[in-house]
């Protein structure tokens, strides 16, 4: 049964096709659950918020291809995510004044693999995971970012900058010297 | 390399989006599945327990509805009785001839004794005894006495209690008389076939001693031949 089916069979609230696109994306949303909250309970918590929402919800969902469920199941739990980090606070403590714009070294990031990129960022103060992740690996503007998790545009960009020094300065500590690799 | 212009796509974001599982996890997928599971037949569960209770509301509602309804009936059935109390004179004012007394009054009234008949059947009131000793003339004069508190006039016979459960809604009827043909006498003339009635001698008059004076009819019988007289007391 392809996705399409399984989408259809839940609509109509199929246990069994709802417990097939469970096990398909479960673990893919959990690494997005992970990548904004660093516990991994609270990670498995919001994934069963989020699928919870994506099940009660999909009836008003069209299906539009693979990518497009994902797609919107990962915007599903981005929310979900983002909702629990603005109950705790966590965006307060950062102030414009510290902002900085510094290149990120995107190309040593290349060079690594998909785990040691995910272990870096989740190593990454949540303000700055929250921005970096929204930024650089959603595609989001300063002002979506802003609007979305209530703060001004500056601070998105200074929480981005400091986002990036810190993964540059874990780079280095992690012994990997992309950036004297690629001068040579 | 521009860091403001998320939509250039590098390697390390195809590689994250293509990450599918973080070894070491200790993520249990049928473990978060019975989770998920029960949340969603909770959620069901809630839904049908929902429509339970405003199913349970509307009967609660109907009920008291058809409570007050009912105790709304009572209570203007209670007001027409002690408006028919408060007003004692007007119901025993007897019935003039020529009145006629007024027949959706007198049916209400009717309804009214049933009903409190109905609410007390095991107590025989005294009201009720009235009904046999009143000469009741007409059905509405009847229902009159029947819902009156009045106190009863001393009665000089000894009351006869009846069973008032069959007799109180029973209205009395005027009996009707069955006619019966009666000799002069009183006594009923069984005619019998060997009896012939002697036309031309209608009657006698005979005087005793003590000057009382009786008539009689002639009565002939077949078989024996003799003439029968039956005697009475004259009409003077």
């Amino acid at each position: 049964m392809n996705t399409s089916e399984l989408v259809k069979e839940a609509k109509h609230g199929s246990t069994a096709a709802q417990k097939c696109l469970f096990d398909q994306f479960a673990e893919k949303m959990l690494l997005v659950c992970q990548r904004y909250v660093k516990s991994p309970q609270d990670a498995e918590e919001l994934l069963l918020d989020g699928f919870y929402k994506f099940f009660t919800k999909i009836s008003s969902f069209t299906f539009q291809g693979d990518a497009a469920l994902y797609a919107w199941l990962k915007r599903i739990m981005i929310n979900e995510c983002l909702m629990f980090l603005r109950a705790k606070n966590v965006f307060t403590i950062v102030t414009e004044a510290t902002a900085e714009e510094l290149p990120l070294q995107e190309e040593a990031l290349d060079n690594l693999s998909a785990e040691e990129i995910f272990k870096l960022i989740v190593q990454l103060p949540v303000g700055y995971r929250t921005v970096f992740n929204l930024y650089a690996i959603e595609g989001m503007n300063h002002g979506e970012i802003a609007e979305m998790l209530n703060i001004s545009e500056g601070t998105s960009r200074s929480q981005f900058s400091k986002a990036k020094i810190l993964l540059q300065k874990l780079l280095l500590q992690n012994d990997i010297r992309y950036v004297k690799r690629k001068s040579k | 390399m521009s860091n403001e212009n998320p939509n250039n796509t590098p390697g390390w974001r195809n590689k994250l989006d293509e990450f599918e599982h973080l070894p070491g996890s200790s993520f249990n997928n049928d473990a978060a599945w019975d989770k998920l599971y029960g949340r969603l037949r909770g959620n069901k569960r809630n839904r049908k327990i929902f429509w339970y209770w405003i199913a349970a509301a509307c009967l609660f509602f109907g009920l008291v509805i058809t409570f007050l309804n009912y105790q709304k009936d009572n209570s203007e059935t209670g007001n027409k009785e002690t408006a028919l109390k408060q007003q004692p004179k007007e119901i025993n004012k007897p019935i003039l001839k020529g009145e006629k007394p007024d027949k959706n009054e007198n049916e209400n009234r009717v309804e009214l004794v049933k009903n409190k008949i109905v609410s007390t059947p095991n107590k025989p009131t005294e009201r009720k005894l009235h009904i046999v000793q009143t000469e009741v003339t007409t059905k509405a004069r009847h229902d009159d006495i029947l819902t009156t508190d009045q106190a009863p006039e001393p009665l000089a016979k000894p009351l006869q209690i009846i069973n008032t459960n069959s007799t109180a809604t029973v209205i009395p009827q005027k009996k009707k008389l069955n006619v019966v043909h009666i000799n002069e006498l009183g006594d009923p003339v069984i005619e019998s076939s060997d009896i012939t009635r002697i036309e031309d001698i209608h009657s006698f008059k005979l005087k005793f001693g003590n000057g009382e004076v009786f008539s009689s009819s002639p009565v002939a019988s077949k078989s024996s031949g003799l003439i029968i007289l039956k005697t009475k007391p004259a009409s003077n």
